[in-house]
Order: structure tokens, then C-alpha cells, then sequence
């Protein structure tokens, strides 16, 4: 059952130096070595004699020289050039003689790997203090109010009344049974990602509905601004260089979500990877860290205590918005990348990327709510979880989730087999993103908007039909709200068969929700994304916009019905 | 084992060499004849095989099932096999055809979403995710007479496909491994109309130039279908597509290759059903195929015509000429545009 979040609900773990982040973090020293040793121990299971070693070291700093050279960034730090420097003369002072057999315990190559190592984990390390976790929890309230207490502004005739914060961010989902299961369990939050707010909009919510802090890797380049920084390096986040691509680095941010999973501290991860270019629900996830989850409940099982072990479960989330700030930018990637030499890019200033600050100056002033729907918890199989955690598969049967780590009756350790595995929980985690999917009134009216006037160009290719001018696509406001009408119609169907949420609005007569969704449409966008025109009809005035907003709501089949 | 037909039972009579096997047959008269014969139609039964009165019996006692039942029955067995199998069950079938949700005697398309695999409906229908399909040149008369043969095991998961090597393998018995299960349960199904196609060409006395043509065209016509169903080409080139398309398009003793050489003699369809006391699972792969075929839009004329041989009652004769005349340019096309 989705419930409805009415107001901030009580921390789960009331104490905070109980939460296992907490712990994780006061007990660095064994945290950190517990990482490394899984880290060597794959290295080795992987990699057996001397000879490949030393060659994966050589890749190694290849790599990093490349990045030192070409991707050098000011916050990296000063002795980054000399620390490398030191690793090519010691791998170049290894004799010819001890590249032969096996890696022996006093390898000289398996000395420059621990001492990569080290290096790496300093810098990733996150730290979680609780005094910076609270003044954190108060500021992001602030914030987070104001984003959406903001007082209406003129253009915005809608909303006469100031709406309390639990009105303008509707927060949904198994709010008891999360809360419940959380206590003992560890939960990996997977949100969509289709904006920088995310990250703010997901701390916040953590906090509101009262379950411990997450662990969650943030990019390094914004551990460049001071102020974030210090604030982000105090509350638990991991630092990530995406620049960072040899192999030593990429097993050790995996072993670091794969222990810190295992150790019960909560997890967040956008499991797309980056936001969603073209404003689409994501169909393919990044698998690397999703699989860490696999990993680390199979280490769970393997060394459970008393025929018990601790869970962690996947909590898909699906964040709503009537806008998204950057859309401009992250549509223009995507038909950069997709339409090729198709595609030419107009001249338009607003598609550069945005700065944080003034991204969050900017949605100060806006003035719409959002959804944010939690799905249902799932077991790292993808399977679904009763009111007391037990998987239930896709029949509605209790199932053991043991007994997939099982082959004739006995516990087995298989990396393909979790690959496996990884595959069908990402399977899973999208169909969710699909059924708790809320349909906002704007998704609504842009699907349709988009839709209709391309199917008066069956002909043209979607390069070509965003060419056209302005005036070529518009449509008659009635023949719109037809489309809409049945389109609700269709989508109120799909909700009923479990497919899809919809919003309040969504059952709204169908001229109120048109008004609604032009109202509420990419506002802050500098043209109309859609809107009526003196003459009556309906236009776009950037179809690239309207092409992304109507994204959102594709996928569900249907084109036929506008 | 569940299933005692005469591919089931070949293979586990090889099973019983290093296991012990638990069978089922679908009905108490046919388990109590084997029990008491001791042998199925002249071969013995390995001393190793069991009999199995319920599905029951099997979910509970085993942990590796080779289902081997006909496709049309495969969902069904499946639907009551599911309560007794939780996710440490391994299955690997040996079913060669479709599962369709139309009626095939009353449709209007068939596309992708309409077919499922047999692992598929294992999956839908059942707990159990590890899942394989055996496949190749595997005629159970020659399996039978202990001659050598070899087969494909297809599984997501490398552990399924190593238990199946390391249960079945044997010194007569060879045993590929693929990831690809999709497209080798695609080979085997598709390979079955093929069959029929070859065997009613050979009853015509056309000659081996002419049987040849027939195989590798229709070689292609399966890469073309499998492709528009999602799969790549490189199961057709393998154990359970060429390897299988060679067996059974030069065996009488295989059933779809029998059937086109029943036709060939001027026998009806139904007549020939009738008769025979197995499925071939070609012809109803043939109605599936040619609706396939309509719906993407692909070139298939070998199932076309002998679709219309044996549902419409175009002439055999009328029907192989055509497809000797077909009209082609470019040969082995198919690994040029590979997309």
C-alpha cells in the first residue's frame, strides 16, 4: 500500500551513534583493512603470477599518467605527480629475475599495489560526524522549505494559498513497513536521476522518513568547492574520480560499497549512472555497484551467525518533477549523441550547463511541487519482500533467498552466477521505476502535445520535425484536449492494473488538468515548452523541451490512443 | 527425467551411466509398462533409472531436472511441477518448439510477445531462475545404439551449464557449453520445419544437389527469423543449428524428417498425424513460423510453401519447384549484413 507522508517521522534509530554508519566511521582503522584485504584477495584471485602483476601495474600508471597530463584538475593534490614519479622507479627497479612464478607474500610488485592502495583509500574515505549530520539535517530543511514554501509568484494564478511542505513534496510509498524492516536491515536507495537536485531532494527525504544516514559516493570534482566539501566529507559521502579507470581504482570503489553494505550502513547510489539525458525513466542500469549489493548479502549468508543473517534490500525511488532546470543542456547531449550529423545544434545560450548555486537560486523561486514515490522493497534478486522481509517471487511464493547461493544443497560462491543475478535485479529495479512512476498533469500534456504534432509528420525523422518552425506544428486546442481526454482515460487504466501512479491532478477534469500542467510546465524555461496561443491553438515554442518532458511519460505504449 | 519419449528416454538412459535417475511419464499406464517391461520399445532401461509416481516425488528428490515433454504440453507439466521446485532447483530442457498464448487453428498476428521459449515458461512458471537447454544433432535411435553424438548446453549461468556437462558427458557422449540460450533454443526450434521441407524433397527424388540447396537456403531462412526475434547468428552456426540441421535433414529415423517424407508419398497431413504415436514438433512450428514471418515482414519462402502444402493443399510438386526457382543472387548474404 502507498502511504502518504504527512509529516517528519521520528528517526528509527533514535541514538545516532547507533546507526551503522556511525559505527563504520568510528571504527575507520578495521573498516579501511577490511576494504583493502577483499581488494588484494580479488586482485589475486584474478591475477596469479608475477609477470601479469607487474603488467596490470604497468596499465595502472600508464593511466594515471595520462590523467596527470591531460585531466589534471586544480584540487588534486600537490604531491600527486611525485607519489606516481615513485611508483615508476620502483616498478622500473624490479630485476627481470623477480618477474618469474608465482606472487610470493614479500612480491616487490605486490608492495606498489598495497601502496596504490593506500593512496586511493585516503582519498575516497568518507568520515560521518554526527554534530555536522545534524547542522546538515537543519540546513537542508531550510532549504528544502523554502525550494517549495517560496511564495507564489505572479505568473502562478494556481496556487492562491500557501500549501504546507507535506503538500508540495508528496512523498509515497510503504512508509510503516520500510521503517520497520529498516531497523534491522540494510536499505540501498536507487532513485531515478534526472537532476543535480536529486542528491539534495534524496538527503532530505532519508531524513523525513526517519531512517539512518546513507553511504554514497559523491563525484570528487565537487569536493573541490570548499564549503561543499567540508560539509560532504563530514556526512558520510565517499569520494568518486570518475577520471580514475584502471583496475586497482574501480575494484576498490566497488569493495568499498561492497563492506560498508556489509557492515548494515544504508547505501545510495543513482544506479543510471549519470541524469537522464533525454528525460526517459532509465533503461539500463550501471551494474558495477548495483552488484556490490549481490556480493555483500552473499558474504551475509555465507558468514551468518546462528542460521541468521542481515538483509539488505533495494529501495527503487522515483523522483517527480514538473521541471528539471538543466533540461536544455541534457536534451541537447542527448540529440547531439543520437542524431549524429542529423542533428544541427542551434546557437542558444541557455543550453550550457548550469552552476549549482545559481541552479538552486533559480529553483528558489519556483513554485511547483513535486512526487517522490518509494517502491517496493525488493531482496537483491529483484524479488519483492512480505511485511517481515521474506522474498516472495514473482508467483507470490515465499522463497528462500539462501537457496540461490546454493547448488546441490551446499553454499557456493559463483561471481558469474551474480552477474547473473545483478542482471535480474536491474530488470527488476527498472520495471519498478515503470510502475511507480507518478504521471504528473505536465507529463500528461506534453506527451500528448509532442505526440500529436509529430504525427502530422509521419514523414520527417525527429531531426528533422524539431527543425520546423513554430507555426508549422500547432494544434487545434480542441482536437488537444480530445487527446488528452483519452489518453487520461488510458493511463487511469494502466494505474488500475498496477502500471503506473498518477498524480492528484490526473483525475481533475480534463480542462483543469490542462491548466494545470501549462501552468506547472518547465516554467522556468525561458520559452513556453507549451502553451496556448492568442489564436486559440496549442504550440511549442522549444520542441526539443517538449520532446524531453514528454519522455517521461513514454514507454507505457500509447501513441495510438492520441 | 520428466517425460518418457523416446528422446527423454535416450537421455536417461546416458544420465543413468554416472547418476541415478528418477523418471516420470505423464501417464500411470505408460510408468507401469516401463516398470514392469524393464524397457521402452526394445531398449532396456538403465538399472540406474527410478520411476517416479508423482511430480512430487521429482521436485522433492531431485535437484537437477532434465524436463523432455512436447511443447504444447510443456506449460501445463510446468504449472504442476511449479509448487514442488524452489530456487535451488536446476532445470535443463530438451523441448524443441514454441509456446504460444494464440489458438493456433484462430488468429490474427503473432509477434515476439506471443512466443515464449521453454525456458521462458520455466521461468514464468516456476521459482527457479538457473535454467539450460540441451540441444544438437541428437537422434535418440542413434543415441539409443550407443553411437557417438555430441550436444550444446545453453545456460546463463556457467555453473548450469557445468553440471550438465559433468552429469551427461560421457565418452560417446560429447558436450558443448553457450551462454546464449536464446538463440540455441531458437536453432532447435526452427531447424524442426527444415526438416520437414528435406524430407519431403528426398521422398520427391530430386536429388542431393537439391537437398543441399534446401538446407543452407534454409539455413538462412532461420537466421532471418531468429534475428527478427532478437537473437544473433552465431547459435545457428553452432551444435544445435547446422550441427542438428545436418542430422535431421538426412535421417528417416527423424520424426519432422519423416513427416515431409510422408507428404512426398501423397499421404494427408492429418492422416499422418494421426498415425504417428509421437509429436513432430515441426508442424506445429510451421504455423508459428509463417505467422512470424508475416508479422516482421521477412522473406521466408520455405515455410511459406510448406505451410501452403500442408494447410492449404498446394500441390508438393507445385510447391518444391518454386522453391528450386526462387530467384537469388548473392550467396551466404546473410554474414555480410550481420547487424
Amino acid at each position: 500500500m502507498q502511504e502518504i507522508l504527512k509529516t517528519t517521522l521520528a528517526p528509527i534509530i533514535p541514538d545516532i551513534t547507533e546507526w551503522p554508519i556511525y559505527k563504520l566511521s568510528a571504527d575507520k582503522e578495521a573498516f579501511l583493512s577490511e576494504i583493502k584485504e577483499l581488494t588484494i584477495l580479488k586482485i589475486r584471485s584474478k591475477i596469479h603470477t608475477e609477470k601479469e602483476l607487474n603488467d596490470m601495474l604497468g596499465k595502472v600508471l600508464y593511466s594515471e599518467r595520462i590523467r596527470l597530463t591531460q585531466k589534471a584538475w586544480k584540487a588534486d593534490p600537490s604531491d600527486e605527480r611525485e607519489f606516481w614519479a615513485t611508483i615508476k622507479n620502483e616498478l622500473l627497479n624490479i630485476e627481470a629475475s623477480e618477474l618469474q612464478g608465482e606472487i610470493t607474500a614479500d612480491s616487490p610488485n605486490l608492495k606498489i599495489v598495497h601502496q596504490i592502495i593506500d593512496r586511493y583509500l585516503a582519498e575516497i574515505v568518507g568520515n560521518f560526524k554526527p554534530g555536522m549530520y545534524n547542522f546538515a539535517r537543519k540546513s537542508i530543511n531550510v532549504l528544502v522549505s523554502k525550494i517549495l514554501n517560496a511564495a507564489p509568484g505572479n505568473r502562478f494564478r494556481f496556487w492562491k494559498t500557501q500549501k504546507t511542505i507535506g503538500e508540495k513534496l508528496i512523498i509515497t510509498g510503504e512508509l510503516e513497513k520500510i521503517r520497520r524492516l529498516g531497523k534491522e536491515a540494510t536499505i540501498v536507495l536507487v532513485p531515478t536521476h534526472f537532476s543535480n537536485l536529486d542528491s539534495i531532494i534524496m538527503g532530505y527525504i532519508i531524513d523525513r522518513i526517519g531512517l539512518p544516514a546513507v553511504t554514497y559516493g559523491a563525484g570528487l570534482n565537487l569536493f573541490s568547492i570548499k564549503l561543499l566539501s567540508y560539509f560532504m566529507s563530514n556526512l558520510g559521502a565517499f569520494k568518486v574520480d570518475r577520471r580514475k579507470k584502471n583496475s586497482i581504482y574501480l575494484e576498490l570503489i566497488k569493495n568499498y560499497s561492497t563492506v560498508s553494505l556489509q557492515r548494515g550502513a544504508n547505501g545510495l547510489f543513482f544506479p543510471g549512472g549519470t541524469r537522464s539525458r533525454s528525460g526517459n525513466l532509465e533503461k539500463n542500469l550501471k551494474l558495477g555497484l548495483l552488484g556490490t549489493t549481490v556480493e555483500a548479502q552473499r558474504n551475509l549468508i555465507e558468514h551468518q551467525v546462528d542460521g541468521a543473517y542481515k538483509k539488505i534490500y533495494i529501495l527503487p525511488v522515483v523522483l517527480n518533477y514538473h521541471f528539471v532546470l538543466e533540461a536544455s543542456g541534457l536534451i541537447e547531449d542527448y540529440l547531439k549523441s543520437t542524431g549524429k550529423d542529423k542533428y544541427i545544434r542551434e546557437n542558444d545560450a541557455y543550453s550550457t550547463s548550469y552552476k549549482i548555486v545559481k541552479f538552486i537560486t533559480k529553483f528558489l523561486f519556483a513554485n511547483s511541487e513535486m512526487v517522490i514515490s518509494l517502491g517496493p522493497l525488493l531482496d537483491v534478486i529483484g524479488n519483492e519482500v512480505d511485511d517481515e522481509g521474506v522474498s516472495i517471487d514473482h508467483l507470490g511464493r515465499k522463497v528462500d533467498l539462501k537457496e540461490y547461493f546454493t547448488l546441490n544443497g551446499n553454499f557456493k560462491t559463483d561471481i558469474q552466477r551474480e552477474n547473473e543475478y545483478t542482471r535480474m535485479l536491474e530488470r527488476s529495479i527498472v520495471e519498478k521505476y515503470y510502475t511507480h512512476n507518478t504521471l504528473l498533469s505536465s507529463d500528461l500534456i506534453a506527451y500528448v502535445g509532442f505526440v500529436k504534432m509529430k504525427n502530422r509528420f509521419p514523414h520527417l525523422d525527429l531531426y528533422a520535425f524539431l527543425r520546423l518552425p513554430e507555426e508549422d506544428t500547432e494544434i487545434p486546442y480542441d482536437a488537444f484536449e480530445k487527446a488528452v481526454d483519452n489518453v487520461k482515460e488510458k493511463f487511469i487504466e494502466l494505474n488500475k492494473n498496477g502500471k503506473i501512479l498518477l498524480s492528484e491532478e490526473i483525475k481533475l477534469p480534463t480542462k483543469q488538468l490542462i491548466e494545470h500542467g501549462l501552468a506547472n510546465m518547465g516554467v522556468y524555461h525561458h520559452k513556453s515548452v507549451l502553451k496556448i496561443s492568442e489564436s486559440g491553438n496549442v504550440i511549442s515554442e522549444d520542441k526539443k523541451l517538449l520532446f524531453y518532458y514528454h519522455n517521461r511519460a513514454d514507454g507505457y505504449q500509447l501513441e495510438k490512443y492520441v | 527425467m520428466i517425460g518418457a519419449g523416446s528422446f527423454g528416454m535416450a537421455i536417461a538412459n546416458l544420465l543413468a551411466e554416472k547418476n541415478q535417475v528418477l523418471l516420470f511419464a505423464r501417464t500411470p499406464e505408460k510408468l507401469l509398462k516401463l516398470e514392469a517391461d524393464k524397457a521402452n520399445k526394445n531398449q532396456a532401461i538403465h538399472e540406474n533409472i527410478f520411476f517416479a509416481s508423482t511430480l512430487k516425488d521429482i521436485g522433492e528428490n531431485c535437484d537437477l531436472i532434465f524436463p523432455v515433454v512436447p511443447s504444447a504440453r510443456f506449460r501445463e507439466m510446468m504449472v504442476n511441477l511449479s509448487p514442488f521446485l524452489h530456487p535451488g532447483h536446476i532445470l535443463i530442457h530438451a523441448t524443441k518448439g514454441f509456446d504460444v498464448d494464440v489458438d493456433l487453428e484462430n488468429f490474427y498476428t503473432i509477434s515476439r510477445s506471443n512466443i515464449k521459449t521453454m525456458s521462458e515458461v520455466i521461468r514464468e512458471e516456476t521459482s527457479v531462475v538457473r535454467i539450460g537447454c540441451l540441444a544438437g544433432p541428437n537422434l535418440a535411435s542413434e543415441i539409443k545404439e550407443g553411437k557417438p553424438a555430441a550436444t550444446v548446453i545453453a545456460s546463463k549461468f556457467d555453473e548450469v551449464i557445468e553440471l550438465g556437462q559433468k552429469t551427461i558427458r560421457s565418452v560417446r557422449f560429447q558436450t558443448y557449453g553457450s551462454n546464449d540460450i536464446f538463440g540455441i533454443e531458437l536453432a532447435g526450434v526452427l531447424k524442426n520445419y527444415i526438416a520437414i521441407a528435406t524430407g519431403a524433397i528426398t521422398g520427391l527424388n530430386l536429388g542431393e544437389n537439391a537437398r543441399a540447396l534446401l538446407i543452407t537456403r534454409g539455413m538462412a531462412e532461420m537466421i532471418y527469423i531468429g534475428r527478427a526475434l532478437g537473437a544473433t547468428s552465431e547459435a545457428f552456426l553452432g551444435m544445435a543449428g547446422i550441427g542438428d540441421l545436418i542430422a535431421t535433414c538426412s535421417s528417416p529415423s527423424s520424426r519432422n524428417f519423416s513427416v515431409g517424407l510422408r507428404l512426398s508419398k501423397g499421404e494427408k497431413l492429418a492422416d499422418i498425424t494421426k498415425s504417428m504415436n509421437e509429436v513432430a514438433e515441426g508442424i506445429r512450428t510451421i504455423q508459428i513460423v509463417k505467422a512470424l514471418s508475416e508479422y516482421y515482414q521477412i522473406t521466408a519462402p520455405i515455410v511459406h510453401v510448406m505451410y501452403r502444402v500442408m494447410y492449404e493443399n498446394l500441390p508438393l510438386e507445385k510447391g518444391i519447384k518454386f522453391l528450386m526457382r526462387y530467384p537469388a543472387y548473392i550467396d551466404a548474404e546473410y554474414m555480410k549484413n550481420e547487424s
